[in-house]
């Protein structure tokens, strides 16, 4: 999938399931607080399935999920 | 999903329901079992990708002596310490009996937290809880050996740090000592990765009262299988998902942890699947489910031999009591499944329980009245609904004191919760102190505030201020820690708390500080850094931060932070304690 369809839905899943709208592609998710620890296990297991990746327990953590930005980068990173 | 993983229901246990009457200590259960019924299928871990490993109880024990092999080649003797983080699952379960079997005292710890990004924050808790346990071995899996393999020599008190790829099958093994059942079986460090460590000390008479005056409170039989995920670093995990089912026969299944969290239904479909009848889950997992697993996911889904759901170890809300219902009555859940309970390690786990097979009582009290003079008096409407958390089990005594004389107090009267078993705990670890405050003439002060109407224990608030969020405890302290490290805080001028959220069916984290600035800018900044500062090492978000002037903040006359009154003075922002 294409980085900006990811960004889109990632982004659609962040708006209609957490209620996070409008936010900046930078803007940090986890450790500002927006999404808590059950809500950030639940964002990457959205990614894995939009994304059509595995991603490991080990990296469900702010170093790769705190932004839309890296959530996409890491994604296509892993889908390589 | 399960349909399609094929998973089969266990096998009957052979043990018979009253087996653990006998045993006096836990090795001694465990071999016993193992020679009488090793052909029984114990114990099965199950995974998200529906891969199931089965597990007999000859091969439990050939797991538990590969783990105890390793733990005396590397030098463990009789009564030395060693700290297992392990997720929930076959490795963990292996190495808890492995060092017990070497003579050795088991102590259970938090695995890494996927929320804190800062390994040395996880490696100085885990150096906290190898100086207070005094263990001279650790034993991880690659990810714990990984981050505390980079910890700085010395700083792990000279513990040395085991893999559970080192254990192996065959290996020489001493002969086991009978153990003393006085002596201290295990050491549970169940508060969460943050913060002092309290390590919780139980002996094998208390944990093996503990196990038969449950199952007889609710009716436990060797035919109910048993399904759970909750991490086994907590009580309710190592009793109710693990030693509990084991030892009294019960087909034992396992999830890891993180494989619920990211997949709920799995919890659901692996009941289903297995003809599950107990399990365990704190009131964010019931929440959880009812709000997050989609039909789609659970087309097909029969939750009818489901007989005991405890909900335990945080606040049982009423309306997520009802929306589990409400969502799965359809697919055969019954209400009367539902089994509110309260306890805490101290007493091994939960020490009262609604009678099961009856539908959870809420008590619907008013509120104002509960505030301002602790009577929890009934009223019809708007008022606080609390869910009972059910009746004294077998040898225990509960009682409601009032806080400052300790003399009993009156039905409905609200007051400090405190008990008496035969399964108290032997002490918090190299702590007396503390452990002299909560226990006097053989009771234990629980710190939780509740009230009794007849028999049945309502609680009401924590009498010490824990954090309790998705049943991991937080000390206010360490979050007020972090956020007086940021520039701009006005120092020792921020309190933490817990807010319910009925919606999460869990708390959430609450703060106020003070600050010296007061430019627009400049305060969007420092909310930033506090809410960072937090996340990067304490692991949490906070959902309500309000930042104040000075004087914003209520100290006791001692100079104390005084959190309750603190955030009474925002209801605007965190409600009242009671909700709004």
């Amino acid at each position: 999938m294409e980085a900006e369809a990811l960004e889109r839905e990632i982004r659609a899943f962040l708006e209609e399931k957490l209620g996070i709208t409008g936010i900046d592609r930078n803007a940090e998710l986890v450790s500002s607080g927006l999404v808590d620890s059950g809500n950030l296990v639940r964002l990457a297991t959205q990614v894995e399935r939009i994304a059509a990746i595995e991603i490991p327990d080990r990296d469900i953590d702010a170093d790769h999920f705190d932004s839309l930005a890296m959530i996409v980068d890491y994604a296509v990173s892993k889908a390589r | 999903m399960a349909p399609a993983l094929g998973i089969e229901a266990p096998a009957p246990s052979p043990v018979p329901s009253d087996f653990l009457d006998a045993c006096t200590t836990l090795p001694g259960a465990i071999e016993e079992l193992v020679e009488r019924f090793p052909d029984y299928e114990c114990l099965i871990v199950l995974g998200r990708d529906g891969n199931e490993d089965r597990t007999t109880l000859a091969k439990f024990w050939e797991r538990a002596k590969a783990a105890q092999a390793l733990f005396e080649d590397r030098g463990l003797e009789p009564g030395d310490h060693a700290v297992l983080v392990l997720p929930t699952g076959g490795e963990l379960v292996s190495a808890y009996f492995g060092v017990m079997l070497a003579g050795g005292v088991p102590a259970l710890s938090a695995a890494p937290s996927n929320r804190i990004s800062d390994h040395a924050v996880y490696r100085a808790f885990v150096a906290k809880v190898l100086g207070n346990a005094g263990a001279r071995f650790v034993l991880g899996d690659d990810e714990v050996v990984e981050i505390l393999s980079a910890t700085p020599t010395g700083a792990l008190g000279g513990a040395s740090v085991l893999s559970t790829r080192d254990m192996r099958a065959g290996g020489a093994v001493r002969a086991t000592v009978a153990a003393d059942p006085d002596a201290v079986a295990t050491i549970q460090y169940s508060s969460g990765t943050t913060g002092d460590p309290k390590g919780v000390m139980l002996s094998h008479r208390a944990m093996l009262n503990y196990m038969r005056l449950l199952r007889d409170g609710v009716g436990l039989r060797s035919e109910d299988v048993n399904v759970n995920w909750a991490p086994l670093y907590h009580d309710m995990g190592l009793f109710g998902a693990f030693l509990l089912p084991l030892l009294c026969g019960c087909p034992t299944v396992l999830i890891p942890t993180m494989d619920f969290l990211r997949d709920p239904a799995l919890w659901l479909w692996a009941l289903d699947g297995y003809g599950g009848a107990v399990s365990w889950a704190s009131n964010f997992a019931y929440s959880l489910c009812a709000q997050r697993i989609e039909d789609h996911e659970i087309e097909g889904l029969d939750l009818s031999k489901w007989r005991i759901a405890f909900n335990a170890s945080e606040p049982v809300l009423a309306p997520t009591v009802e929306a589990f219902a409400r969502r799965f009555g359809p697919y055969g859940y019954r209400p009367e499944a539902m089994t509110a309970a309260w306890g805490l390690a101290e007493t091994v786990m939960v020490c009262s329980a609604h009678p099961v097979d009856e539908e959870p009582r809420v008590d619907c009290i008013d509120r104002g009245r509960l505030a301002a003079e602790s009577i929890a008096v009934p009223t019809s409407s708007e008022g606080v609904s609390l869910v009972a958390t059910g009746q004294a089990l077998p040898n225990v005594e509960i009682e409601i004191r009032e806080v400052a004389t300790r003399a009993g107090l009156p039905d409905r009267h609200v007051g400090e919760i405190w008990l008496r078993s035969n399964c108290l705990f032997e002490g918090y670890k190299n702590d007396p102190e503390l452990t002299a405050q909560v226990c006097v003439d053989g009771w234990l002060d629980s710190g939780d505030r509740g009230y009794l109407v007849g028999d049945d224990l309502f609680f009401v608030a924590r009498e010490k201020d824990l954090i309790v969020i998705g049943g991991e405890k937080y000390a206010p302290h360490d979050v007020e820690m972090a956020i007086n490290r940021v520039e701009g805080v006005r120092e020792g001028c921020a309190v933490a708390f817990g807010v319910a959220n009925p919606e999460s069916g869990t708390e959430e984290l609450g703060a106020v500080v003070e600050t010296r600035v007061e430019a627009a800018d400049a305060l969007a900044d420092l909310r930033r850094s506090v809410r960072s500062e937090v996340a990067r090492t304490i692991g949490l978000g906070i959902r309500r931060l309000h930042l104040v002037p000075p004087g914003g903040i209520d100290k006791t006359t001692s100079g104390k932070l005084a959190r309750r009154s603190t955030r009474a003075r925002y209801p605007e922002v965190f409600g009242g304690e009671y909700g709004s």
